[in-house]
């Protein structure tokens, strides 16, 4: 799969919307799922997404295996509502 | 579609230190999918992908994870609430509060911020905050009610949106409160 994280990117929230397996069985997640936040990690193996943050620390944030990601999507700012 | 939502707001802090917390209410920010419950707003990080299109949420589905926080903790609100609930209470008072506290949700179906209830010293207050020391939480609702933390804090900074309700504790009075106290 692509990465979405660019050397462009350092410093920068990317936000980006995931779809994903998952369910109660790791072997065989078989419901679909999505989540959005700012992308951390993008490796060969995992993606890692951040839904939460104190003073920009990270407090809530999901690691999910490449196998389990079916699409990542880079979602434009004018595509996010602020809510504040 | 589900529209993708940033959230700018404050929460509750506590403090096991003897010094008091940093003077400050600090700011919170998450992404997620964004509804409304009443005066809560429930922020999902994750949700499950409905097979049909047109199937809508229930609202006893579980939320998978995510955030339920109240209405009144958006930073825009924090700015310019004001309360009449604090006047002719002098600082050093004890007082019992009863507040609406953001609350983690992982597969749950909650969709209401939990109901907290303090007693404290009156430490100090802040056009947006009150601070209260050796204060002992418990959380009402959602059930089981216990202590919050369930270590001993030493102050905790209460945004003064959350407060639904605010006594001043008099003596015979706080006999009768310690039997809440220390739940677990």
């Amino acid at each position: 799969m692509k990465k979405i994280l660019t050397e462009k990117d350092k410093g920068k929230n990317v936000v980006v919307e995931v779809h994903m397996w998952g369910g109660d069985d790791i072997k065989y997640p078989r419901e679909k799922y999505k989540c959005v936040g700012v992308l951390m990690k993008d490796e060969p193996e995992m993606i890692r997404v951040a839904f939460n943050a104190i003073k920009n620390k990270v407090k809530d944030a999901l690691d999910i295996p490449r196998k389990d990601v079916i699409s990542i999507r880079r979602i434009k700012k004018s595509e996010i509502k602020v809510l504040d | 579609m589900d529209k993708i939502f940033r959230v700018k707001y404050v929460d509750a802090e506590y403090s096991l230190l003897k010094k008091p917390l940093k003077p400050k209410l600090t700011k919170h920010e998450a992404y997620g999918y964004v509804e409304k419950n009443g005066n809560n707003i429930v922020v999902s990080f994750i949700k499950k992908i409905q097979k049909n299109k047109k199937e809508k949420t229930s609202t006893s589905e579980k939320i998978v994870e995510g955030l339920v926080i109240p209405d009144k903790s958006l930073i825009s609100i924090i700015k310019k609430f004001k309360t009449d609930k604090l006047n002719g209470i002098k600082r050093l008072s004890n007082i019992s509060v009863t507040w609406r506290d953001v609350i983690h949700i992982a597969n749950k179906s909650i969709r209401e911020c939990s109901i907290m209830y303090t007693e404290g010293v009156l430490y100090r207050i802040e056009k947006d905050y009150i601070l209260l020391e050796n204060p002992e939480t418990i959380r009402m609702s959602p059930l089981p009610i216990k202590n919050h933390p369930l270590e001993r804090t030493t102050f905790y900074i209460i945004p003064k949106t959350f407060i639904t309700d605010i006594e001043v504790i008099e003596k015979n009075k706080n006999e009768k409160n310690t039997n809440r106290k220390r739940q677990r």
